[in-house]
């Protein structure tokens, strides 16, 4: 089965991840200037995400969040796939180190660990202790627990998706995690390689804030169909 | 009485996961007498999760532990089942204000709210940076979490084709957002958890507050009843 046939029974393809499946400074989003700034309310159409979408011919969803955690997919995940189990899932797993908190009164937000936020800060104070209290926990963490948690949400998240007979594709953003190789059995990786490290071996363009740019993702996507639709002939 | 023991009539084992109550603090068979206090390298055979495994005629396992949180009992189970096949599962969930962290020096560390327990080192740096954000935190959210961790678990259990039962053990578990339905935990009444269970039929607790013996082995009778 393809790539395009596995979706083919879905009504759209949605994606959860952190900026790069987002599409910061990405072409079509990109405000013009040295700065490489994006409406961060307007998701890209150039992502890997948005180009599997496209050769499948299904309408494209973001979901994803710049500067987003593990934790804030998969929450979005689970409250998206619960109310719109007919849509096709694809996955960009991101950095460790970022956890989510939701304060009271304050809503959602993710924290990386030595972040200063400080914009955030400034408007709600709270935000600031919230980030003190993260980095001295992720701190005093060591970096493997990090890697299992993730190891764990990612073993429990595709069985659930499978169990919903919902059809999915997952890589990793960027993080050390795929090198964990032990830990990928029986995990639906669909990329051996992050896309960060990926375009990075390979030299591609990445704009000032060091995500790959328009040509990375589209040669990404391409080797996701490939390897994909390899693998299952 | 049937469809219980037919739900774990193909397992090899059944294994429980949980906090203190799973694990079986304060029961006759494990307590040190004189001391009121339990080895915690023995768990008890008096629990309610020991109790439904012995009504299914099978061996019993247990995997709780006193203290553990939430994401303690998904971590256990998480390696459990990914290396063992063939055992039923019993899950006891507990306090949502609990949480397990790693710390580089001391390891695995449950952690409550508030607590006056003092380890030293770089646990009692958790503990501090855990109780900071806890009291500027949302508690709906906490609890829409929980049921979201519970919700991915049955899932998996699910679709890995595992009997599974799970309960509440403590009642602040029990908020369940009217959004979220469909989650498998067993509620026996309007009690919503054991421990609100024995307490409100004035069963006898404790010195440390754990329901006792008779607790115990009514609520096994009235979950295999209910799921009967």
């Amino acid at each position: 089965m393809s790539l395009k046939d596995k979706f083919a029974g879905c009504e759209r393809i949605v994606s959860f991840g952190c900026s790069f499946t987002f599409g910061d400074e990405l072409s079509d989003i990109v405000r013009p200037g040295p700065f490489h700034d994006v409406d961060h309310k307007k998701p890209s159409n150039l992502t890997y995400a948005a180009l599997v979408a496209n050769h499948c011919e299904k309408p494209y969803l973001s979901k994803a969040i710049s500067g987003g955690s593990n934790d804030q997919i998969v929450r979005l995940l689970c409250n998206h796939i619960r109310e719109c189990p007919r849509d096709g899932i694809v996955i960009g797993w991101t950095s460790t180190i970022r956890t989510e908190y939701c304060g009271y009164e304050l809503g959602h937000q993710t924290f990386l660990t030595g972040g200063d936020y400080r914009q955030a800060v400034i408007d709600k104070p709270e935000w600031g202790i919230f980030q003190k209290a993260h980095t001295e926990i992720m701190l005093n963490t060591p970096r493997e627990h990090c890697l299992d948690t993730l190891t764990r949400n990612i073993f429990l998240v595709q069985h659930t998706l499978k169990q919903m007979n919902i059809p999915f594709v997952m890589i990793n953003a960027f993080s050390d995690f795929p090198y964990r190789k032990n830990d990928l059995v029986g995990l639906d990786f669909h990329s051996p390689q992050s896309l960060y490290e990926w375009s990075e071996s390979r030299l591609y363009a990445k704009g000032p804030y060091g995500h790959p740019l328009d040509e990375a993702h589209a040669k990404y996507a391409a080797e996701l169909i490939r390897v994909y639709d390899e693998k299952t002939a | 009485m049937r469809k219980l023991h037919d739900n774990f009539s193909k397992c090899n084992r059944i294994v429980s996961f949980g906090c203190s109550i799973t694990f079986g603090d304060e029961l006759s068979d494990i307590v040190v007498p004189g001391i009121d206090r339990v080895d915690q390298h023995k768990p008890s055979n008096l629990t309610y999760a020991a109790l439904i495994a012995k009504h299914c005629g099978k061996p019993y396992l247990c995997k709780a532990s006193s203290g553990a949180a939430n994401n303690q009992i998904e971590r256990v189970l998480v390696d459990h089942i990914r290396s063992h096949g063939g055992d039923g599962v019993i899950i006891g969930w507990t306090s949502i204000t609990r949480q397990e962290f790693h710390t580089k020096q001391m390891g695995f560390q449950s952690i409550l709210a508030g607590s006056e327990y003092r380890a030293g080192g770089d646990r009692d740096e958790i503990q501090q940076a855990y109780d900071t954000i806890l009291g500027l935190s949302e508690y709906p959210e906490m609890t829409a979490a929980f049921n979201r961790q519970v919700f991915l678990v049955q899932s998996t259990l699910k679709q890995m084709g595992i009997p599974y039962l799970m309960i509440h053990t403590f009642s602040h578990t029990n908020y369940t957002p009217a959004e979220f339905t469909g989650l498998d935990i067993i509620d026996i009444g309007k009690y919503h958890s054991f421990y609100d269970w024995a307490t409100t039929c004035s069963y006898s607790k404790g010195k440390n507050g754990h329901p006792l013996d008779a607790a115990h082995a009514d609520y096994a009778a009235k979950i295999i009843k209910v799921y009967g």
